[in-house]
């Protein structure tokens, strides 16, 4: 044994660099597979979060709610309780939390509280924009809208270090509802925090009208200094927990968690009111959404993405280290054939290659761990810091030894260890075969292109190349394909609900893009032109013709909408037009103040109110009678196509009731002229898409009056400003100084949002980076791989061939000539790796349609493709399952490739050309003579 | 007539540096049989080398006739290499991935100049590899191997063989095969042929001995 150490010292002390590289080889190879399958298990985790946090469980929380408004308010988390989640096995970290009460003033509150430990505040997954949490008495951490709506502000680190008193409210005792004002609260912020950074919580929380309904109860927004926070009667605490089952939604998983939470329920904690069995059951079905099951056993697309990625990259780095093992090996047995000749055993040949290989592994294997975890964290820690992603670290100590199967390191270990053997194993099944090469007797020489091209490298080198090239268009064809529909170029990625960018760009039924709007302003509560507001919220007409004002904006298009305005007509009446026939009646109490009730039919109408920049549109589609003629004068919107309801000088009869805010009924009665019937046609919806969406906005009533801001006394008497303002950028505006003008414009009574198509798009790619940022991770670490991979296989055909290069420039060919032929093996090689992986690519096409005639023949369906199928629920996780199995997307097959294909060659066509010239560039005739020299001298 | 003037190669530098040749000067005359001994290490392969352009010198110039081969380009040099000199190696250097045939060949094929079947012919059959062209050069003996380096060597028709240490790698009776091989083609294709060797019994069989020692010309 000593003798062979010492054998193997000596022989890698001479081939220092041979050694590296196979070494480095290994730990690229290591390092991949612990880095791909950290980062999955990190996104699993993720994603097994988001979906807790969507169904309304976030990190389970009990006692306490996150579930969709619903408060549990009679339950506390007792120590004793809290200590009985700690020791539960089955929760991998619990935190305690407490929400104290509301603070703010008459006009808006925000729900205060603390977190009790660490551990509450990383489960909740918070990020903070500037600053810190709170330390000592006094100090609060509050949201960033808080900080605009608190002191207009709106970098985050501006809201630093400000104090503000405030009133402090208990909770109301029976309900929702604030309760009473308890005393004051001076606090001092020392840290934002970034809203929407969990996917789980709502966004902002409403702001509340002291006379108005149940206030919806949330978690804190504010955050003190725990200390800060003495706990009553009417105090909330809450834990949050992580469930340390398994990363995937399986069905063990959805029945491991239900007797969880029964258990939980039998020691006093529960997640709802008068929980009974059936309805533990019910809440994990909602959470697990159990007639969905066959969508959640399986990672999600992202994950699985990975997966693949992963896969593939694991093959081109095996081929890589195969491309550098080879001819090390190569020269390492030709040392010790000579041991063999000095009288060594076969037995003591194969035992020192074997305790080579072992130390190679063990050295690689170690130096790819140190690699990985290195990378990893570096990624998480980038993933954290850039995108605010949770740093869920995918392995613990106790973890990895618990889970010993599903290690990464256990994993890497196993797979390095088999692409290290088969290595051997390759070249040594090789070698037997090459014995059997029989000359033919007077063959004709071949040309020198032929000959030329044996003399490149060896085969294996070469072919090892051409496959590297193969794999790698097989692996982006596969990547292209994956995120591509039908060649639409609408991705995979994008198509569901959260990243098809719908929800970045939408403000109420409206999408920021399609009615060309540079920032749209709108009240809170107007439900942004969706929900029907009475109430005055929105811009007043004086603070729009500020806004027009403003250098830099060139068009200001104001709406108001109000359920302020129902027709009357007396029961008798023969002149309800068509259109209110069928509809919904309305009737309000104390009608009858103004109109005996059952005399009369009440229809309620949607009525506009608009700014004379809209108005001014709304005239080109004027087809009768002139807006603007009466004082009290409506104009009907119809669309084409469409006959008006009403004739043009028709004196109509309303009434607004105003029963929402006081206790008083106030009744008004108002008569209203129709002075215009104005047509929208098909066209408006291009020439003025905000106007025609607004306008357009039906719900059940099938009549709309417009009227000028002038008329708004008749159509909403209680209502005088617009919720709901577009405004245009002229094109060289400096977007964010207007912007900032419009803030000091439009936000003085702190209630309106503005959403910037700017800030829509900035938030759509921050969010978009997000979601695929571990994609994105794993493919920065293959894209590195394989550029290693790239110049380790060609620099191992440049040595592989050095001893043929130098004998052709000693039988005279020129320098030139030899760069010239190197660099065009290498582009023959890659010429060959494309062709194979195009026809890999196509061969998988191929393989997967098969594979879909298959799957619809079981089915019973035609050739129309799933969708017309009218699937069950089984026969559809039947096919997912399949998909999941097989590895593979569907979707593949109908990609169209061709020019994908084409491009990526194109790449790698020319990736290669510069791969040979640096590698080539390196080496002059004085190190290929070195090179002979070295070998002869070594014999 | 080949003429090496103040030839100086330093390998390695500072403490390192190695004067492989120092202000080294010969003439190796028009076809003649010239054998360079010396010492393992004394300067004579450098020498070979530098003489078959396949080596950079630091100084000095070498003279094929009137041209100066150190100050061509690359491009000339090899040119003028392909047309020129014949290198037959220790180690024989054949390309293990073609045949003899091929091997023997590749030169004409760089230089595109077409076979002189019965000059190939009459080659092989001098060399007695006639019947060994088939085979790849892991088939064939050491003997058989220097013989077909040998034929490659002169396969272009050059007026000089260098040779490095042609039978160093053979035994003995390949070995005297292949000298009396080689002395046989000097006197019949009029080459000058320059060989290196260690052997004082292999030397004796040139018209012309030179002795190497230190990277100097003894005699």
């Amino acid at each position: 044994m000593k003798a062979n150490l010492f054998l193997i010292r000596k022989y890698w002390q001479c081939h220092k660099f041979q050694f590296v590289k196979i070494i480095t080889a290994i730990m690229f190879l290591t390092a991949l597979v612990t880095t791909s399958l950290l980062i999955e298990r990190t996104e699993l985790r993720r994603e097994l979060r988001d979906i807790q946090f969507r169904n309304g469980l976030g990190s389970m929380v009990y006692g306490g709610n996150l579930n969709g408004g619903r408060f549990i308010r009679d339950k506390l988390i007792s120590d004793e309780q809290l200590e009985i989640l700690r020791e539960d096995e089955r929760v991998e970290r619990v935190g305690k939390a407490a929400i104290l009460g509301k603070i703010g003033d008459e006009r808006r509150q925000y729900t205060c509280g603390a977190y009790y430990d660490e551990n509450a505040r990383e489960l909740e997954n918070l990020e903070l924009l500037a600053g810190r949490f709170p330390e000592s008495s006094g100090e609060a951490a509050i949201h960033d809208y808080i900080a605009e709506n608190l002191f207009f502000e709106f970098e985050p680190q501006n809201a630093l270090g400000r104090e503000i008193t405030l009133d402090l409210f208990d909770f109301d005792g029976n309900t929702n509802k604030t309760g009473a004002k308890v005393g004051e609260l001076t606090i001092k912020i020392v840290g934002v925090i970034k809203s929407s950074a969990n996917p789980g919580r709502p966004d902002k929380e409403y702001y509340q009208f002291f006379n108005d309904g149940g206030a919806e109860l949330s978690t804190p927004v504010v955050y003190l200094y725990h200390g800060d926070v003495p706990l009553s009667e009417n105090s909330q605490t809450y834990a949050y927990i992580e469930y340390a089952g398994a990363d995937v939604y399986t069905e063990e998983f959805y029945e491991e968690h239900g007797a969880f939470m029964r258990e939980m329920l039998e020691n006093g904690l529960m997640i709802g009111q008068n929980m009974e069995a059936q309805s533990v059951s019910s809440l994990v079905n909602f959470a697990y959404q159990s007639s969905d099951i066959s969508t959640k056993i399986y990672p999600s697309d992202t994950t699985t993405a990975i997966r693949y990625f992963s896969l593939l990259a694991i093959v081109i780095s095996s081929i890589a280290l195969f491309g550098v093992l080879y001819p090390i090996i190569t020269e390492r047995e030709k040392s010790l054939e000579t041991m063999r000749n000095l009288g060594a055993s076969k037995r003591r040949k194969y035992l020192i290659l074997f305790m080579e290989a072992l130390i190679f592994l063990t050295v690689g294997v170690l130096v790819g761990f140190v690699l990985s975890a290195g990378v990893y964290e570096l990624i998480l820690a980038l993933q954290k810091s850039l995108l605010g992603l949770p740093a869920l670290r995918a392995y613990s100590a106790e973890w990895g030894v618990e889970k010993i199967s599903e290690n990464p390191f256990v994993t890497a270990v196993i797979c390095s260890a088999a692409v290290l053997a088969l290595g051997y194993l390759i070249y040594f099944a090789s070698h037997i075969k090459r014995g059997a090469k029989t000359p033919k007797k007077n063959a004709k020489p071949r040309s020198l292109g032929l000959l030329l091209g044996r003399v490149s490298g060896t085969f294996f080198a070469n072919f090892t190349h051409a496959l590297l090239v193969a794999a790698v268009i097989f692996t982006c064809t596969f990547g292209y394909c994956y995120s591509t529909t039908n060649g639409k170029g609408s991705s995979r990625w994008f198509r569901s609900e959260e990243f098809n960018g719908d929800s970045f760009f939408a403000v109420g039924n409206l999408d920021l893009r399609e009615i060309g709007a540079d920032a749209v302003i709108y009240s809170l509560n107007s439900g942004a032109g969706s929900i029907r507001v009475d109430r005055n919220t929105g811009i007043t007409p004086d603070e729009a013709r500020q806004l027009g004002e403003i250098p830099g904006i060139t068009d200001v298009q104001c709406f108001a909408r109000s359920e302020g305005f129902t027709l009357v007509y007396p029961q008798a009446s023969e002149n309800i037009p068509a259109p209110l026939l069928g509809t919904e009646l309305e009737w309000y109490e104390g009608a009858e103040q103004v109109l005996p009730i059952f005399d009369y039919y009440y229809y309620e109408t949607v009525a506009f109110f608009l700014n004379d920049a809209v108005i001014s549109s709304l005239k080109d589609y004027v087809t009768e009678g002139e807006i603007g003629q009466y004082k009290n004068g409506v104009a009907e919107i119809i669309f084409e196509g469409k006959a008006p309801s009403f004739s043009v000088g028709e004196a109509l009869q309303t009434i607004s009731i105003d029963n929402q805010y006081t206790a008083d009924v106030d009744i008004f009665e108002r008569e209203a002229i129709v002075e215009a019937i104005v047509t929208l046609p098909e066209s408006a919806r291009e020439s003025h898409p905000a106007m025609y969406e607004l306008l357009g906005d039906l719900d059940v009533r099938n009549i709309r009056f417009a009227a000028p801001q002038a008329n708004t006394e008749f159509i909403s008497p209680l209502k005088s400003n617009y919720d709901y303002t577009v405004v245009k950028y002229a094109e060289n505006a400096d977007a964010s100084r207007v912007f900032s003008q419009i803030k000091q414009t439009v936000l003085s009574d702190q209630a309106m949002i503005i959403s910037t198509l700017a800030g829509a798009r900035k938030s759509y790619s921050e969010n978009l980076a997000a979601h695929f940022a571990s994609i994105i991770s794993i493919i920065a670490v293959i894209f590195l791989m394989m550029t290693a991979g790239f110049y380790a296989i060609i620099q191992t055909r440049l040595e592989s061939a050095g001893k043929n290069f130098a004998t052709l420039r000693a039988l005279g060919m020129s320098r030139k000539a030899h760069k010239r032929l190197f660099a065009l093996h290498t582009l023959r090689n890659t010429v060959f790796g494309c062709i194979g992986g195009a026809a890999l690519s196509y061969a998988a096409k191929w393989l997967l349609r098969l594979r879909e005639q298959k799957c619809l023949q079981m089915l019973g369906g035609g050739d129309g493709g799933y969708s017309d199928l009218g699937l069950d629920e089984l026969q559809r996780a039947f096919i997912n399952n399949s998909e999941h199995y097989l590895l593979l997307d569907y979707e593949m097959q109908y990609v169209p490739i061709i020019g994908f294909l084409l491009l990526l060659s194109g790449i790698l066509l020319l990736l290669s050309a510069a791969f040979a010239f640096a590698v080539f560039s390196k080496t002059d005739k004085e190190t290929i003579m070195e090179q002979i020299n070295e070998k002869e001298r070594s014999l | 007539m080949i003429a090496v003037k103040n030839l100086t190669k330093i390998y390695g530098k500072d403490d390192a540096a190695v004067h492989a040749l120092s202000e080294c000067s010969i003439t190796f005359d028009q076809g003649k049989f010239t054998a360079i001994i010396g010492t393992s290490g004394s300067g004579k392969s450098t020498l070979l080398h530098l003489a078959a352009g396949l080596d950079t010198a630091d100084t000095g110039e070498i003279f094929y006739d009137s041209t100066n081969i150190l100050s061509l380009g690359d491009v000339e040099l090899s040119r003028f290499r392909l047309k020129n000199i014949g290198v037959v190696f220790q180690f024989f250097n054949l390309i293990p991935e073609l045949t003899a045939r091929e091997n023997i060949l590749l030169p004409l094929m760089l230089d595109k100049t077409p076979v002189d079947t019965s000059y190939f012919e009459m080659l092989t059959d001098k060399l007695e590899i006639s019947n060994r062209l088939s085979h790849y050069p892991s088939q064939l003996s050491g003997g058989q191997q220097q013989r077909t380096a040998i034929a490659r060597a002169l396969i272009h028709k050059p007026s000089i063989l260098l040779c490095d240490e042609p039978t160093g790698n053979l035994d003995s009776k390949s070995g005297a095969e292949v000298l009396k091989l080689l002395s046989s083609l000097q006197k019949s294709l009029g080459l000058t042929i320059v060989m290196v060797t260690h052997d004082e019994k292999i030397a004796a069989q040139a018209d012309k001995i030179v002795r190497i020692e230190d990277g100097k010309i003894c005699g």
